[in-house]
C-alpha cells in the first residue's frame, strides 16, 4: 500500500512537471507546428502500473490541471468545458487497467501503444469539440496540417514512452523506500 | 475490492460532474487560482529556458560581439535622431490639434510584460505573459508593442495572463483601412497549409480593390476592447466575394519572435 501511495503521489508530480515542461517545448516547425504533449503518456503509465483507486487520483489531477491550464474563453464561455479531459482520461485509464496484467507481465510496448493513441485521440477530440463550437463560422476544416498536429504528438509519445518507462523504473528502484522498491528487472 | 472500486468510481464521477457543472464565474476563479499557483513554476521554466538558450548565445566569438556592438552604436544614433524627430512632430501635432480644436488623442497607461511561453496549446493561438491582476491587468485588455497590436488578455491570474493573439480565429477586431472609407472585422485564419500567420479582413465592400501595402488599423468601436488607430498590419491581397470583399492582412508584429509587450490598462 505504501508503495502505491508513493507511486501515485510521484506520478501526480511527474504529470504536473510534464504539464510545465510541455509549455516550454517549442512547436515542431517541420511537422505542421505540432506540439509535444506529455501528460497523456503519464496518465497511461499511471493506469498501467497503479491499482484502480490510485489511477483515479492521477486521472483527476492530470485532467483537471490540463483543462485549467489550457482553458480558452470565447465570448465569456469556455470553448471546451473543464472536466472533459478528466472524463477522457478516465476512459483511457479504464482501458489501460484492462491491459495492466499484461503490462505487469512484461508487455511494455502496450504502454507505448496506449500513450501514442491516447495523445493523438485527445487532440482529435479537442479538434472535434472546437469544430462543433465553431459550426456557425466554418465548422470542421480538415487538412494535412490538422492531421500532422494530431498525428505527430502521438508518434512522439509513442517513441518517448519506452524511455519514460525506463526512467520511471530507475526512479522507483532508487527513490522509493527499500521495502517498497520494485524487483530488479533491467540490468 | 470490486465494491470499493465501484464506490470510488461513483465518487470520481460525482467530482467530475461537479467540475463540469461549475458556473462560468466559478470556473474562471478556479482557473485564475490555478494559474496563480502555477505561475512560479512557469516563471522558473522561463528562466531555465532562457539559461539554456543563453548557453548557445554565450558562445559567440569576440569578433561577433564587436560587430554587434558596432551595429548597436549605429542603431542607437539612428534611434536618437528618430526620437528627436518624433519630439518635433509631437510638438507640431499638439499645436495643430490645439488649433483645430480636435479632441485630444487617446493616451494610455501601459504595463510592460515579458512573454513566458507562446503557442502553448495545439489549437489556439495564445501566449502567456508575466503580469497579472496584481499589476492592474484585467481580462479583455489590448496587448500591443511599438509595432502594433498583438492581441488581448483572456485569462488573468495573480502574476500571469493568457493573451489571445490577433491570429486566433476567436480574436475579432473592428478595423479600417487607412486612406480609404473601408471598414471590416479582422479574424485569425483556421489551421491550413496556406495560412502563413495572416489575418482575414472581412466585410469590406466588393469594390474596395485594396492594394497590397495599405495599412490596416483598429477602428475603435464604442464600448469595444480595442481603442482606435492601433496598427494591425498591411494588406497582402484582396479578393471580391459574392457579397463582400476580403483582404488578407499581414500582422505588423512578428508574433513568432516578439518577446516584450505592453498591456493597455487604462487611459491616462
Amino acid at each position: 500500500m505504501k508503495r502505491e501511495v508513493l507511486s501515485c503521489l510521484g506520478l501526480c508530480g511527474v504529470a504536473f512537471l510534464a504539464l510545465i515542461v510541455q509549455e516550454f517545448i517549442p512547436p515542431l516547425a517541420g511537422m505542421g507546428l505540432a506540439r509535444v504533449v506529455l501528460v497523456p503518456m503519464v496518465v497511461c503509465y499511471a493506469a498501467l502500473s497503479l491499482p484502480f483507486a490510485f489511477m483515479l487520483v492521477v486521472v483527476f489531477f492530470s485532467g483537471l490541471s490540463l483543462d485549467l491550464l489550457n482553458l480558452q474563453w470565447v465570448e465569456g464561455k469556455p470553448e471546451i468545458a473543464p472536466g472533459t479531459t478528466i472524463f477522457y482520461f478516465l476512459v483511457v485509464g479504464a482501458i489501460c487497467q484492462g491491459l495492466r496484467v499484461l503490462f505487469l507481465r512484461g508487455y511494455w510496448w502496450l504502454f507505448s501503444l496506449m500513450s501514442g493513441l491516447a495523445t493523438s485521440l485527445l487532440l482529435a477530440l479537442q479538434f472535434l469539440f472546437i469544430s462543433y463550437r465553431r459550426f456557425d463560422t466554418g465548422g470542421m476544416e480538415w487538412n494535412a496540417l490538422v492531421f500532422w498536429r494530431i498525428f505527430t504528438p502521438g508518434l512522439i509519445a509513442f517513441l518517448l514512452a519506452p524511455l519514460f518507462h525506463v526512467l520511471a523504473y530507475l526512479a522507483a528502484r532508487n527513490l522509493l523506500p527499500t521495502e517498497t522498491r520494485p524487483p530488479r528487472v533491467y540490468g | 475490492m470490486a465494491k470499493l472500486n465501484a464506490i470510488l468510481l461513483a465518487v470520481f464521477i460525482f467530482l467530475v460532474g461537479v467540475v463540469l457543472l461549475l458556473s462560468t464565474g466559478a470556473v474562471s476563479s478556479l482557473q485564475s487560482g490555478f494559474l496563480s499557483w502555477v505561475s512560479p513554476f512557469l516563471s522558473a521554466g522561463k528562466v531555465a529556458q532562457d539559461q539554456l538558450g543563453s548557453v548557445g548565445k554565450g558562445l559567440k566569438t569576440l569578433e561577433q560581439l564587436q560587430a554587434e556592438n558596432r551595429q548597436l552604436v549605429v542603431e542607437n544614433r539612428e534611434l536618437r535622431a528618430t526620437v528627436q524627430m518624433l519630439h518635433d512632430l509631437e510638438a507640431e501635432n499638439d499645436r495643430l490639434r490645439e488649433s483645430l480644436g480636435y479632441l485630444e488623442r487617446s493616451k494610455f497607461r501601459l504595463v510592460p510584460a515579458q512573454i513566458i511561453s507562446r503557442d502553448a496549446s495545439t489549437w489556439w493561438q495564445t501566449l502567456r505573459i508575466n503580469r497579472g491582476f496584481e499589476d492592474g491587468i484585467e481580462a479583455d485588455r489590448p496587448v500591443i508593442t511599438d509595432q502594433g497590436l498583438v492581441g488581448k488578455t483572456m485569462v488573468v491570474s495573480k502574476n500571469t495572463s493568457t493573451v489571445l493573439l490577433i491570429t486566433d480565429e476567436n480574436c475579432k477586431v473592428g478595423a479600417r483601412v487607412e486612406g480609404t472609407r473601408e471598414q471590416g472585422i479582422t479574424q485569425g485564419r483556421r489551421i491550413s497549409a496556406e495560412s502563413k500567420g495572416e489575418v482575414e479582413l472581412n466585410f469590406l465592400t466588393k469594390q474596395a480593390d485594396l492594394q497590397p501595402g495599405a495599412e490596416v488599423v483598429s477602428a475603435g468601436v464604442t464600448g469595444g476592447v480595442f481603442p482606435a488607430s492601433l496598427k494591425l498590419g498591411t494588406v497582402k491581397s484582396f479578393r471580391a466575394r459574392d457579397l463582400d470583399g476580403q483582404a488578407l492582412v499581414e500582422p505588423s508584429v512578428d508574433l513568432s519572435t516578439v518577446r516584450d509587450v505592453f498591456v493597455i490598462v487604462s487611459e491616462k
